[in-house]
């Protein structure tokens, strides 16, 4: 955006300028020429006025700054009886000009000459009135240079004119911007927006113009996307739910059985059942977590840490849980923090072998929660893997080792969604140790 | 000892007659809300099992009702645990257990004889601190008229520092009684206290939970 900004300003500025800078030059040639014209004129004027005295004077000879003016006064033999100075750049070819010729013959006479600095004079002669005192005057004029004239014209014209092309440019930079806010706030509002919030959708201005047509077909695709990704929700929601009756109707029948006749397949069954219903459970978080249950208010993660710890504790006896924990507090759905605790507890204290250790710490506005075990660990090469949804160890694949494939995944989702980001490291005691860090509002 | 089963699921609801009936209930069971509602009204079970999702009335409106009726009888909501209905509000409308589906039978006998045992539940008193007025039922706190959210921990610390009103409590029952944790240090019960001070003192220019120095607190019986 920034560029196309700059991009739109330097064209502009230096469009006014060359546009000025070539109207310059046009104007100064004309003013040369019309000068050059009225300089004859004045020359002629002075040199009558001059032929009627006995002196060289150049008196009050109007005529354009900068101009070098010479009055030579000749006898009939062209030669100089008198003159207003010497030092005039040329002044020998000038004398061998042709002016007696042009005097002899008693006319005004005007020439031009380049001299070999490039510097151009313009004279006029006219015959003496008192032919005893002179045979006729000249008054000279240099021209100067036709080029320094022109470059002093042109940065005269120009000069005025930089401001005039930085103000352009300056104005078209702002316009450029103003014109793309609407597109920079959509483009803004666009990035914001996330599977989480797909109700969202970006300001379209009322311009009435492509900008317009660009808002509203963002909202209609979003629209689109949105109700996709809800009727996604809403079938794994359903089937779950509706999956969820039998399970429960079969699994009290099951209990009821074991009651009569306890052991043996039965129980086998319960069990396969039971991970068929957390299978179920996992699921309805992923479909649900960016669904209508999620709120965000203040959350005690030590306290969800201890009442999960509390937990764990009773359906792992055999393995022992060791806990720092200090208070921290941040903001965020009470459930789905719940779900990440449970999760990594669960996962620990399944792969540890006897200890699971849990730390709870905020270090700059940042809550860190983890969780250790002494199992085998994760190798380096699969610690990204086990968040992906489904994802299974070569180790864990038997179904009794293994959970739904949906814990970790559930816990990476969960975390990336209060804007924190999942581990996986070596704990001290070799096995795995998870990571969670997610940013706190209290602190 | 009768129960009644109201649940639209046969399977679940044969299964739990069959449990019941086994441990020596007498069971009827309604396979609609509002058929339930009218036994319950009819008959004076000792307990009533609660399915959520029912045809006819659901199980929050089941058991508002009853309650309105005055129906004292202990209430076990069987709850489809996926987010659409809260914990809380479940127990706001006077249900006095849960048990999410799938739930295991050996689970619900045993919270059943303990609903049983205790008997029709009085709901807990208010606490009141001048303008400060805790609702333990259902869970509410507010300072006047403005209602203070707390975290869970937060309400059960100020619940405990009501229910000693007036009365220096040391940091040491605190952690015994709200925390229930022996080896947490005491500088968390410093935190969290910092915590309630700050929704329900500092906005309200009041101070509330005054410092007994060396000991603990005290909850100032006119609400500070």
């Amino acid at each position: 955006m920034a560029s196309l900004r700059r991009r739109m300003g330097t064209l502009v500025g230096v469009g006014v300028l060359v546009i000025v800078s070539a109207s310059a030059v046009v104007i100064a040639i004309e003013r040369w020429q019309e000068e050059t014209a009225s300089l004859v004129d004045t020359l002629e004027l002075a040199a009558f006025d001059l032929s009627e005295t006995r002196t060289p004077r150049i008196g009050d000879i109007a005529v354009r700054g900068g101009t070098d003016v010479l009055v030579l006064l000749l006898d009939d033999r062209a030669e100089v009886i008198d003159s207003s100075g010497s030092s005039f750049v040329g002044l020998d070819e000038l004398i061998d000009g042709p002016w007696s010729d042009a005097v002899d013959q008693d006319t005004v006479v005007t020439y031009e000459f380049g001299g070999s600095d490039g510097r151009s004079a313009t004279a006029a002669a006219v015959p003496c009135i008192d032919s005893s005192v002179c045979d006729s005057v000249i008054v000279v004029a240099s021209a100067g240079k036709l080029s320094s004239y022109l470059v002093a014209r042109w940065m005269w014209l120009t000069g005025p004119a930089l401001p005039a092309g930085l103000g352009a440019a300056a104005a078209a930079v702002w316009l450029v911007g103003r014109s793309l806010r609407p597109v920079d706030a959509m483009r803004r509002d666009l990035a914001s927006i996330t599977a989480s919030d797909l109700e969202r959708r970006v300001p379209v201005p009322s311009t009435g113009d492509e900008l317009e047509r660009l808002g509203t077909t963002f909202n209609d695709t979003l629209d689109r996307l949105g109700a996709a990704v809800a009727a996604n929700e809403r079938f794994v929601a359903d089937a779950a739910h509706e999956l969820r009756s039998p399970i429960t109707g079969v699994r009290a029948v099951l209990d009821l059985e074991a009651g009569r006749s306890p052991g043996g397949l039965l129980e086998d069954g319960a069990r396969e059942l039971e991970r068929a219903s957390c299978l179920i459970d996992d699921l309805l978080v992923l479909a649900r977590r960016q669904g209508r249950g999620r709120r965000i208010i203040d959350v005690d993660l030590d306290d969800v840490v201890r009442e999960q710890v509390a937990t764990a504790a009773t359906r792992f006896p055999e393995v022992e849980i060791t806990s720092s924990i200090v208070p921290v507090r941040l903001g965020g759905d009470p459930d789905g923090l719940r779900r990440v605790v449970a999760n990594l507890l669960d996962n620990a204290c399944f792969h540890g072998d006897r200890r699971v250790g849990v730390r709870v710490s905020a270090v700059g506005g940042v809550a860190r929660l983890q969780v250790d075990d002494d199992g085998p660990g994760i190798p380096v090469a699969e610690r990204a893997r086990v968040f992906e949804r489904f994802a299974r160890l070569d180790g864990s694949r038997s179904r009794h080792t293994g959970g739904s494939g949906l814990g970790l995944a559930i816990v990476g989702e969960l975390v990336s969604d209060h804007g924190g980001t999942t581990t996986i490291g070596e704990s001290s005691w070799g096995g795995a140790s998870a990571v969670a860090t997610i940013p706190s509002a209290a602190g | 000892m009768r129960v009644l089963v109201v649940e639209d699921e046969p399977l679940i609801a044969q299964a739990l007659r069959e449990g019941l009936e086994a441990e020596g209930y007498a069971v009827d069971t309604s396979d609609r809300g509002d058929d339930g509602l009218w036994r319950a009204t009819e008959v004076a079970y000792d307990a009533i099992i609660l399915d959520l999702m029912l045809p006819g009335m659901n199980g929050f409106v089941v058991c508002r009702e009853m309650r309105s009726r005055g129906i004292t009888t202990p209430v076990m909501m069987l709850t489809a645990k996926d987010g659409e209905f809260d914990e809380a509000e479940g127990l706001d409308t006077g249900a006095d257990d849960y048990v999410t589906k799938p739930f295991s039978l050996v689970v619900v006998l045993a919270r059943l004889r303990a609903l049983i045992r205790r008997g029709p539940t009085e709901r807990p008193a208010t606490l009141v601190a001048g303008d400060l007025v805790l609702d333990p039922a259902e869970r509410t706190c507010r300072r006047g008229d403005t209602v203070v959210e707390l975290t869970p921990r937060e309400f059960s610390l100020l619940r405990y520092l009501m229910h000693r009103l007036g009365e220096p409590v040391s940091k040491r029952d605190l952690i015994d009684h709200v925390w229930a944790d022996q080896e947490m240090e005491a500088n968390v019960v410093q935190v969290y206290v910092g915590y309630l001070r700050r929704k329900i003192d500092e906005p309200f220019g009041r101070a509330a939970i005054e410092t007994v120095r060396g000991h603990g607190y005290r909850l100032a019986a006119d609400g500070g």
